[in-house]
């Protein structure tokens, strides 16, 4: 299928949907929410590092953007929308990468690894391993001034396109290309620069 | 240890280089997210549907939006006035049922403000989610789904740092914390 | 992105992850201090009795036994434990960073004690997060919740032993009894609408959402107080969406050159008789 015509398709699906739901249709709603709670949820995720904040934030998202769609306003997407309110909820609790909680869940998982070779790329120990280089990740990022944060949260960790990026941000596509672009060279230096143990130090 | 760190690292990068090679005009499956994970989001939606269900209760679409409330001074008053008379009657009592969500429309007249938001005790106080909408004339405005047979506490936010309390309802509160917020019932 | 292994390794993966970090977290935990394991314990005792008091017996009936507990007040320590221990570890979350050790450490404080008195630990983080959210200085917040936990510890005192109001329920209560009494209404009054919501089960957001009106009417009349108003309208015959035509009619009765006192007699006879707001509105205004 033509990427742009999936695009399109799922844009306009999205607004009258959306449209219904105002009217107070809570299946449509639904609807909705599926559509979205994968990708809302690895955001939060990706920004909370705890799985249980991020469903309570995740769920808390889509609660209240129900609760404000009464003004909602087709001409905006929806989706950018409950985004925004995501941001909104997990801004607050964007902790440093050390607390207790993600230590123990680091040091499990590098003890899982332990002792086994990279290169085995199938069972728990690669999934363990891609846990910890998600972490990595979040680590990175969380470094990120806020410009280049949010784009590359809602590009690389929710997985949007680069179109429903820009409009989640209220941006040109142009502008987010190249924060995209400038982020990923920084988070390339951060994370490819072995001499220094802790990346988190350098490019603040 | 150092060199796993490099192996984790690498595969990081790798990742972003497995996201950057879908090309930017194409979203990812949330399977292949870093941070996906395939039941939890479902479930969620579980969740939140059961909470918008118990805002919802038993009625239809129809229903909320009659009960509109403005937020002028004069039209608080005509309100209530319009529900004292009909108070007893049997329209009035069909469609005001409990725990049913009301539309609130929050108004604040204020042409020279950039930007007005509703921060208030049931979104956490938070001055960046609920944004109001200015119209031509000056006056800003947002709709907000509030259940009913409760009142809440609410502020005005201007240009986003000046917390300002509704010119328009009854009487302000001292909020404790150097300021004074509204309140309104439902 | 390469293709991901099945689940089920995936769902092993994560037990592993999670079983751990579980036992990281306990771990953690036992640091805080002794009560905290007794409740602990105790939470594991079906019948919820400390570990440490038990003798012959294990019972927790309250009378039959000499020195032991009644299984509600060690259950009622155990939730508040808990509920501490959550707190605090939402309080380090929320306000990460050394530069507020002070602050949180006075936050901390003050929670412990109101939470041990069987505060609404939902109550405290409202307003924290209300404080946060408006950018107060740390020193106005402090003050704030200081001001705050005081009067808490008063209404938790007024609600010791009571079910009501429920645990999902009481952070609005709590919240609403701050505003009134902040804004002027007395602790007479207050107490007065706590009994008798407590005694017939009333619905706390309608009892909040009394005490808000009574806050509102005070402070029309320049926090002179609102004499009995909350209770009047709990009590009335009121849907909570007319409390707000209610205060209106305080102001423009204070605007008219209305006393308070003059206001309060007037509700009293009317609202407070079963009447509606047009017959207040006729008292005041004629």
């Amino acid at each position: 299928m033509n990427p742009c015509y999936f695009l399109l398709a799922m844009r306009v699906d999205d607004e009258t949907l959306a449209a219904r739901a105002k009217d107070g249709d809570e299946r449509t709603f639904e609807e909705l929410a599926l559509r979205y709670s994968d990708r809302l949820y690895a955001f939060c995720r990706a920004r909370l590092g705890s799985e249980n904040d991020a469903k309570d934030s995740t769920q808390d998202a889509l609660v209240r953007a129900y609760r404000s769609l009464p003004s909602y306003d087709s001409s905006k997407t929806w989706f950018a929308r409950v985004f925004s309110i995501a941001a909104n909820r997990v801004k607050s609790r964007y902790a440093a990468a050390s607390s207790a909680e993600r230590l123990a869940v680091r040091a499990a998982a590098e003890r899982a690894i332990a002792d086994e070779a990279v290169a085995d790329v199938s069972g728990p120990e690669a999934e363990a391993l891609r846990a910890l280089a998600a972490e990595e990740l979040r680590s990175a990022v969380a470094g990120l001034p806020a410009s280049l944060r949010s784009p590359v949260e809602l590009y690389y960790f929710a997985g949007l396109d680069v179109a429903s990026t820009a409009a989640a941000l209220g941006l040109g596509i142009e502008a987010v290309k190249s924060r995209l672009l400038r982020a990923r060279r920084r988070l390339g230096r951060i994370l490819g620069d072995t001499a220094q143990p802790d990346g988190r130090k350098k490019g603040m | 240890m150092d060199s796993r760190r490099e192996e984790i690292r690498k595969l990081a990068l790798r990742m972003l280089d497995e996201r950057d090679g879908l090309g930017g005009s194409s979203p990812v499956p949330p399977e292949a997210l870093p941070f996906g994970d395939d039941e939890a989001g479902r479930a969620v939606v579980g969740r939140a549907m059961a909470a918008v269900r118990s805002m919802a209760g038993a009625a239809s679409g129809s229903e909320g939006r009659a009960a509109k409330l403005r937020g002028s001074r004069i039209a608080w008053l005509a309100a209530a006035a319009a529900l004292v008379a009909v108070a007893s009657s049997a329209l009035t009592l069909a469609f005001v049922r409990r725990g049913s969500p009301a539309e609130v429309r929050f108004v604040l007249e204020a042409p020279d403000a950039t930007s007005v938001w509703l921060a208030a005790d049931f979104n956490d106080w938070s001055p960046s989610e609920y944004e109001l909408e200015k119209a031509p004339d000056g006056t800003w405005s947002i709709t907000v789904r509030l259940r009913r047979g409760a009142s809440y506490s609410y502020n005005f936010v201007i240009d986003g740092e000046r917390w300002v309390a509704d010119p328009a309802a009854p009487s302000g509160l001292d909020d404790g914390l150097g300021g004074v917020c509204s309140s309104l019932s439902l | 992105m390469a293709k991901r292994p099945t689940s089920a390794p995936r769902i092993v993966a994560a037990a592993i992850l999670l079983a751990i970090g579980v036992g990281a977290f306990a771990q953690g935990g036992q640091g805080s201090g002794g009560q905290s394991d007794q409740a602990a314990q105790g939470k594991e005792q079906p019948d919820g009795t400390p570990a440490a008091a038990a003798s012959a017996s294990a019972s927790g009936r309250a009378g039959a036994d000499t020195g032991e507990r009644p299984s509600s007040e060690a259950r009622g320590e155990a939730t508040r434990a808990r509920a501490e221990l959550e707190f605090m570890r939402w309080l380090d979350s929320y306000m990460p960073g050394g530069e507020l050790e002070t602050t949180r450490a006075r936050l901390r404080e003050m929670a412990a004690v109101a939470i041990e008195a069987g505060v609404s630990a939902d109550a405290i983080k409202a307003r924290i997060r209300e404080a946060v959210a408006k950018r107060v200085s740390a020193e106005t917040m402090l003050r704030a919740i200081e001001e705050d936990a005081l009067r808490w510890r008063w209404v938790a005192r007024l609600l010791d032993g009571s079910d009501w109001p429920p645990d999902d329920r009481a952070a609005e209560l709590y919240l609403a009894v701050s505003t009134a009494l902040r804004n002027g209404v007395g602790e007479g009054p207050v107490a007065g609408l706590v009994s008798w919501a407590k005694g017939t089960n009333a619905d706390p957001a309608k009892a909040g959402a009394a005490l808000a009106a009574a806050a509102s009417i005070s402070a029309a009349f320049r926090g002179a107080g609102a004499g009995d108003a909350a209770l009047t309208l709990l009590r009335s015959r009121l849907r909570v969406r007319q409390y707000s035509a209610a205060v209106e009619l305080a102001v423009r009765a204070r605007e008219a050159g209305v006393t308070p006192e003059r206001f309060m007699e007037a509700l009293e006879a009317t609202l407070g008789r079963g009447g509606s707001l047009r017959d207040l509105e006729r008292a005041l205004f004629g």
